[in-house]
């Protein structure tokens, strides 16, 4: 290949890359480069900026109220991507069972994932709040009559945050997991069965194993978003009581948009960047693991 | 087949009755919603007696329907969601391919540095992606909302591993036949990745339907909203009553359920693609 | 040949692209059309008001040939962050409501511009106006604002209730003692002589609604939020004490229920005897059927008599050419809605022009008139460029005070620390 050719295949090779790089270079890189630089300056919108080092970094670290979103968003990824694991794999499991309807079952739990945040928020609201809540309702019917405040105790806002979370989308990892547990062979259960092994032995040992690469990728994703957290509580709590269910994504907006401090609430997003990037490294250990 | 011959056993009646149960319970918030939009004004919603007996009214959706601009709203999401989703699919299969079958200069360097922005999240780029926004001009309208999320490295991700996996010899079969790189991505690889292609379009017109925090920062006027934002800021108005919220929350969900509904099949497919291919 | 259509195709792609993208519908809007000004008008209205508001809007523009508006609702609680960025991306509407407690910080934001010129060649008189609410929206002796309306915090009171607890006199109004003993017995009495399930009051637990009453109540006392100079907190003190533990002991002798979300609905649905919440409540409230209620101003429980209130303004918001046709023509409309306010009173508000409190039209609105006196009452917050932030503040700490978790003493002086920090 002479250096005509070679230019000329960097070329076309750059010409079908180019619409995608422009896009890519301009809503992915240039943020992050430019909000590393914000995250140096004290700045708000409309205002002239001044340059101020690191300072923004150590007044958030000096912020109990970001240690403390951080801290609730940590939380909320140890707690739900487990439980959304764990259900999603039950529901598979249970869809998978070959009752009749499958198709209904199946339709059934994935039909919250496609509603918007926004409809999931206002009627979980309503379902939970105290005194005419239904959820309340029903348990004073059935005779449990004390007040239950779902959404205004510290403690029940996260269960109650979990349960909405779980309920809008454990039907994705649903999915992952039915496609896993179709793809193990007929015959490894028949030969199981022929040994006399249990359920619960097939399960521990062909289902389970079996999986392993599915559930990787599902707690990889799964804890991903969790980190996102955002309109579940914004919606549901408002952060509520106090800041005690406020996300790092929502104390970012609020520092940002509200407070109009946009370098510290940059320096905040770096933060949540660098985490995410972590798990980046994480998942492809498993990716590479994988092949 | 083989239980068919002796009595249902036992264990597969519990897990009828399990299945059949979680199925109930999960449907409640979304049966609640559908019916407590058909009540008048004012009426209790949470005694399950009333809730499944008369009266029942469409007032409320004509109520939404003349004072809220849902059709206007779900079309902004649709036209938002379709653009993104087309733009996306062109723009990334046009780069995987470029990444799966040429060879230039910085190759492995690119592919990096898409793989590394699989994990960023719009979230954490809120602040420098607003002020981009300003600077261009955009805030306000459709293109700060398809824009940012046209930058889609796992679509490029998807679509090369998938390309990875088509034979060498078909390609060396069509360079013999003097095709050049345009000819075989467009009759060879287009035509067989269209599952992919599919799947990646299904995953990202949900996600881009169902996208809240940017559309919520991007957008000012109610006109110019996507149906995630529009919904609160509606209700937000109706503060002492739930049934209007409620004929809301029922219309603006009602296009996705129907097109749940019909692609189903496909939808479920897509995601399962996107996520173990 | 090849390299000619990978070119074109590169192209072709790019431009669909652009051309999808650049399909917005035109956001700025305000072109003049048809040889009318046309104008965009913002408003954070909810609860009622926004359909009072549209009605009035639309009568405007039938009436005058020359000047077409266009009414754009927000959120209220993103409303003044949406202000804020519409400016910065110049797309900010020609005229948008504001409240006068925020005036001095869109001001110093540099978010609204002087409307002095404007009024002028308008035609404003401006003592056709209340002269407090005037006097508010004057900075560095400028207009900035045509007032609207002011609104407070009310007390409304469900009749059927209080008449099968005996506590309504001969003309139908409630009968409360004077204190905060006379007020505590009239909640007492209430629980004591209705249904059980019967809520005696019912505020709203979070969101504005606490903030509002303890400011209600510290006002009574004669408290203010801070220091003159306004570079500290001054509400961590015995009255800010006792106004906060006023409404905790409400909520402990399950007078007002723990953790209400939403009040209005309790109160809509009958199952509250007394509800605060705005004036702005009473349209809402007039459109149940069934509903008998009064609306009086929150009776005087301890020293003097105060309430949380604000009024609602016409602003101009800056844009980067602001042309001064517009200017005008946003005058003229916000005043010919102040004139025409006694519709707007329909929402509940008290309007901004004696001349229309004294009118016909409102004097025979019911409700209205047995609270138009608010106005002398009512105790504004003080206008500081740092209020909204204030208040988010004291919102956070009186919010986590209404679920019981943390005591009175703590409550304030948290939030004073966090207020001395933002002041700094």
């Amino acid at each position: 290949m002479n250096d005509q050719s070679r230019l000329l295949t960097n070329v076309k090779a750059y010409l079908f890359l180019a619409p995608f790089l422009l896009v890519y270079g301009l809503f992915m890189v240039y943020p992050i480069a430019k909000g590393f630089i914000i995250s140096l300056h004290d700045w708000s919108l409309g205002m002239e900026s001044t340059f101020v080092g690191f300072a923004n970094y150590s007044s958030m670290f000096r912020d109990s109220y970001f240690w403390e979103a951080l801290w609730n968003t940590l939380l909320f990824v140890v707690i739900s991507t487990p439980a959304l694991i764990f259900v999603g794999l039950a529901i598979a499991l249970l869809v998978n069972a070959g009752l009749k309807g499958t198709t209904f079952l199946r339709s059934a739990f994935f039909l919250p994932f496609i509603l918007s945040i926004s409809v999931i928020a206002s009627v979980w609201v309503f379902i939970l709040q105290p005194y005419t809540g239904l959820l309340n309702s029903f348990l004073h019917t059935i005779g449990f009559t004390e007040e239950i405040f779902w959404l205004s105790d510290a403690k029940l806002a996260w269960v109650s945050i979990l349960l909405a979370t779980v309920w809008w989308t454990v039907g994705f990892n649903m999915v992952l997991f039915l496609a896993g547990l179709q793809e193990i062979p007929e015959e490894f259960y028949e030969a199981a069965e022929m040994d006399g092994a249990s359920s619960w032995k097939k399960f521990m040992f062909i289902t389970l194993p079996s999986l392993k690469g599915v559930m990787l990728l599902t707690v990889v994703l799964q804890t991903i978003n969790s980190f996102k957290l955002f309109g579940q509580p914004y919606l549901m709590t408002g952060g509520g009581p106090g800041t005690e269910t406020r996300a790092l994504v929502q104390y970012i907006y609020e520092k940002g948009f509200i407070e109009q401090q946009m370098g510290v609430a940059s320096s905040m997003s770096y933060v949540l960047f660098a985490i995410t990037i972590t798990f980046a490294f994480i998942q492809f250990k498993f990716f590479q693991g994988k092949d | 087949m083989r239980s068919r011959k002796k009595k249902m056993p036992i264990s597969r009646k519990v897990l009828y009755l399990l299945g059949y149960t979680m199925v109930f319970i999960w449907l409640i918030p979304v049966l609640w919603m559908c019916i407590t939009a058909l009540k008048p004004g004012g009426s209790a919603v949470t005694v399950i007696r009333d809730l499944l007996s008369p009266p029942y009214t469409l007032d409320n959706y004509n109520y939404v329907l003349t004072n809220a601009s849902i059709w206007n709203w779900t079309w902004n999401s649709f036209y938002v969601a379709a653009v993104t989703t087309i733009v996306t699919i062109i723009l990334t299969s046009l780069a995987a391919f470029a990444l799966s079958r040429m060879q230039f200069f910085g190759k492995t360097f690119i592919f990096w540095v898409i793989i590394a922005g699989l994990m960023v999240p719009v979230e954490a780029k809120i602040i420098p992606l607003f002020q981009i926004m300003i600077d261009m001009g955009l805030i306000n309208s459709y293109s700060s909302l398809i824009l940012p999320g046209l930058a889609a490295p796992l679509g490029v991700f998807i679509l090369k591993q998938f390309y990875d996996g088509i034979p060498n010899e078909l390609v060396e079969a069509a360079r013999i036949d003097g095709a050049g790189m345009l000819r075989i991505f467009w009759s060879i690889f287009l035509p067989l990745s269209r599952s992919s292609m599919a799947a990646l379009g299904i995953f990202t017109f949900i996600t881009s339907w169902n996208n809240f925090l940017w559309p919520f920062l991007a957008i000012n006027e109610e006109k110019m909203m996507t149906l995630p934002v529009a919904i609160p800021t509606f209700q937000s108005a109706y503060t002492a009553e739930l049934m209007i919220p409620m004929a809301a929350n029922v219309l603006a969900s009602l296009p996705a359920i129907l097109v749940f509904i019909f692609f189903q099949k496909h939808i479920i497919k897509g995601i399962t693609m996107t996520g173990i291919k | 040949m090849k390299k000619v259509s990978a070119f074109t195709l590169a192209v072709f792609l790019l431009s669909t692209f652009l051309v999808a993208c650049g399909g917005d519908s035109d956001s700025g809007g305000g072109e003049e059309d048809n040889g009318k000004t046309n104008l965009t008008f913002w408003t954070p209205l909810s609860g009622g008001d926004g359909d009072f508001m549209k009605e009035l809007v639309s009568e405007f523009n039938s009436e005058n040939a020359e000047i077409e508006v266009e009414l754009l609702n927000l959120k209220a609680e993103e409303y003044y962050t949406k202000m804020r960025t519409s400016v910065t991306s110049d797309q900010a509407p020609d005229v948008a409501i504001a409240h006068t407690s925020k005036l001095s910080e869109l001001e110093s934001a540099n978010l609204i511009v002087s409307i002095e010129d404007a009024a002028d060649s308008a035609g404003v008189e401006w003592d056709t106006f209340s002269e407090n609410i005037v006097d508010a929206t004057i900075i560095k002796d400028e207009h900035y604002a045509v007032p609207l309306d002011t609104h407070a915090l009310i007390m409304y009171a469900n009749n059927k209730i209080l008449a099968e607890a005996d506590l309504l006199d001969e003309s139908g109004q409630p009968v409360i003692e004077d204190g905060e003993e006379g007020f505590i017995q009239f909640l007492e009495k209430i629980k004591e002589n209705s249904p059980s399930g019967t809520f005696p009051l019912s505020a709203t637990s979070t969101g504005d609604s606490p903030l509002r009453m303890w400011w209600t109540f510290y006002s009574q006392l004669g408290g203010e939020l801070l220091n003159e100079e306004g570079s500290q907190a001054a509400f961590n003190n015995e009255q800010g004490l006792e106004a906060l533990s006023f409404l905790g002991k409400m909520v402990e002798d399950d007078l007002w229920p723990k953790n209400i979300a939403n009040g209005g609905e309790l109160f809509t649905a009958q199952k509250a005897a007394i509800h605060i919440n705005g004036v702005w409540m009473t349209g809402a409230l007039e459109n149940n059927e069934g509903l008998e209620f009064s609306a009086i101003p929150i009776p005087q429980v301890f020293d003097e008599q105060a309430m949380w209130g604000d009024s609602h303004l016409f602003v101009v918001p800056r844009q980067n050419e602001q042309s001064d046709e517009k200017k005008e023509a946003s005058i003229v409309f916000a005043n010919w809605i102040a004139d025409h306010s006694s519709s707007w009173a329909q929402a509940g508000h008290v309007p901004s022009k004696p001349s229309v409190i004294e009118s016909e039209e409102f004097q025979e609105l019911p409700y209205r008139s047995d609270y138009a006196e608010i106005g002398e009452d009512v105790s504004y917050m003080p206008n500081t460029p740092k209020l909204t932030a204030i208040n988010d503040v004291l919102k956070k700490h009186f919010n986590q005070y209404m679920t019981g978790d943390v005591s009175p003493e703590d409550t304030l002086s948290n939030a004073e620390e966090e207020v001395n920090n933002l002041l700094k």
